[in-house]
Parts: structure tokens; sequence; C-alpha cells
């Protein structure tokens, strides 16, 4: 720093004034506080009804717009479950159901029955839908067939009130 | 709680009102009155500020507020700044009052120099503050400050030189 810049330092520090701060400075300010407390004031509440007007209209305009463009995908298929419909598959209409029963459980592949010793007396009858749910294997075959964690009902119970022997061994040497 | 802090900022204010406004009126080159309402307006910003503020460094925040809000209103209005060859009513060589006149010529020449190089003069050599400082308030980097301060040191150098020695 030379003596040009130290000189022109000692002139700006001696050329301060002892001016007060006086009443009419503190007037003055609290004006000037309150006016720009005012006008923070007005400009948030300005900002809030902005805002809540700018969401009413979009509240109001996406729902619209929404229903304008219409369904885009395909048409939803009806749900049904597999203990309430009659046939697993909700494409098949009904009445065909009765004349092509489900191959799976009429097939070859179906249970075979357990050996009675009551004899003859209920012989085992073909799966066939015209004859009626006469026994509880025709009542509910679908549902045999389609729910996997039950265990299959038996084809061959009569259709009798008294409980039913259970097949054992010792029955069948009487 | 308000009231308390009504009486911290008054009391800050009081205490450091005639150092702000001798600032103001550097950073203005001289104008009382501009410099009253630009440190009205940078007060009022300290007051919304202060509970931010007051336990760091507010009168550097207003200082901050000063500078700019003067180049601001440099830039904003034209306030009768115009520069010139020579000084207006240069003072008289051994006038007794040549004392009490050297303010208003220093004013006058600060009111010569464009704003931002008269703001950095002034945190430069009144407030003594170190170049980076300079930079950080006038918010621009440390080269652009430094070379401001001696663009502006240099015109006043050859204006006050001027003014003490009248051209011929």
């Amino acid at each position: 720093m030379d003596h040009f810049e130290q000189e022109l330092a000692r002139m700006m520090r001696d050329s301060r004034e002892d001016t007060p701060y006086e009443d009419r400075h503190r007037h003055r300010l609290q004006a000037g506080v309150r006016a720009r407390q005012r006008a923070r004031t007005a400009w948030m509440a300005t900002g809030s009804v902005l805002t809540v007007a700018g969401l009413g209209v979009g509240l109001m305009v996406l729902p619209n717009s929404f229903a304008q463009s219409g369904p885009t995908g395909p048409q939803p298929r009806p749900v049904t479950s597999a203990e309430s419909a009659p046939m697993p598959s909700t494409a098949r209409p009904a009445s065909t159901a009765k004349e092509a029963p489900m191959p799976t459980c009429t097939s070859t592949t179906g249970p075979e029955p357990m050996p009675s010793t009551d004899g003859p007396a209920s012989p085992v009858k073909p799966m066939s839908s015209t004859d009626g749910p006469a026994s509880p294997a025709e009542r509910m075959p679908m549902q045999a067939c389609t729910t996997a964690t039950r265990p299959v009902p038996m084809p061959y119970r009569p259709s009798t009130s008294e409980p039913v022997p259970m097949p054992t061994r010792t029955a069948t040497t009487r | 709680m308000g009231q308390l802090r009504a009486v911290e900022f008054d009391r800050f204010v009081a205490a450091r009102w005639a150092a702000l406004l001798h600032l103001a009126r550097l950073l203005t080159g001289g104008d009382r009155h501009r410099a009253e309402d630009l440190l009205q307006e940078a007060l009022v910003k300290l007051w919304f500020a202060w509970p931010k503020v007051a336990e760091q460094a507010p009168e550097a925040y207003v200082r901050r507020v000063l500078v700019r809000a003067a180049a601001r209103s440099a830039r904003r209005r034209w306030w009768g700044e115009h520069p010139v060859d020579q000084l207006p009513e240069p003072p008289e060589a051994g006038d007794e009052t040549a004392a009490v006149d050297e303010r208003t010529r220093l004013e006058a020449t600060l009111a010569l120099l464009p704003a931002r190089q008269r703001a950095a003069v002034v945190l430069r050599y009144y407030q003594d503050l170190p170049e980076r400082h300079v930079a950080e308030v006038l918010g621009c980097p440390v080269g652009t400050a430094r070379s401001l301060t001696a663009r502006g040191v240099a015109r006043l150098r050859l204006l006050l030189a001027e003014a003490v020695e009248p051209a011929e």
C-alpha cells in the first residue's frame, strides 16, 4: 500500500460524520418494516390462493380427460372362482358342458374303483351328464378336477344315508 | 420473543448507524438522501433476516445488501452522475475549510467512478476487507475484484491529483 492508498484510507475514515440514530430514523425504519410485512403477507396469500386454485383446476380437469379418452385396453373377462363355476374354462359356454364333459375325469385316466366287499350292489357307473347327480362324484366332478389341493372324492360311494364302512381287509373276509 | 428481537435489533442499529450511514454515503458517492434510502432498505431486510444472522455477522449482512443495492440503484436510475474532465468547484488552496471540504472532495471523486469500482475501493480501503471478502461481497471472482480495485484507485489517483493541483 503506497502513500496515496494510505492517504485514501485515511480520508475515507476521517470523513465520517457523527450522525446519531434519531427517532425519525427509528419511526421510518418501523414503517418500512410494517410495509414490507404487509407486502410479504399479501404475496404469500396470493401465492396460496393461486396454488389452491391450480390444484382445484387440475383435479377437475384430469378426471375429465381420463373419462374422455375412454378404455383403451381389451374388455376384462368376468372373474369367476373355481368353486362357484361349474367349468374351469370361462370361454366355453355352459350348455356345451353337458354335451362334452371334462375329459380328464371321464377318460381312462380317471380314478379306478376301489375293491368293494359289499358285492355288486353299487356298480360303478361311468360319469354321464344325462343321468343327473346320482353320486357325489357326479355331483362335483369338475371341482375334483380343478382343485388340486383337495382330496378327490370317491366315485363309487353309494348314495345312502348310512355311513359307509371303511374298506378294510377284515371286512372282506367275513 | 418478538420484544427481545426488537430490542436487540434496535440496539444494533443504534450502535452501528453512523458507520453504516457513512459506508452508504461512500457507496453512493456522497448522496446523503440516497444513502439513507439504501440503508433503510438494508436494515428492513436485516430485520426479517435477524433470527438467522443476529448471532453471526449482522453488519456483514448489511454491508452486502448495501453494496448490491447501491450497484442496482446506480444501474436502475440516473442519479445525476456524469463523468467530467475536471472536478466541479475544487477547493481553493489554503482555504480554512479545506479540511472540512476534504470529505466533499472525496465523495465527489468517488461519484465519478463506476458503481462496482467505487464499491471495490470503499470495501478495500474503508472497510479494510481482504480481496477475498471484497470478491464475496461483490459476488465476483477474486481477480475481478482485484482488477476493479486497481482501476478505481488509479482513477482516484488521477482525479484527486487534478483536484489538488488543477490543470491550468
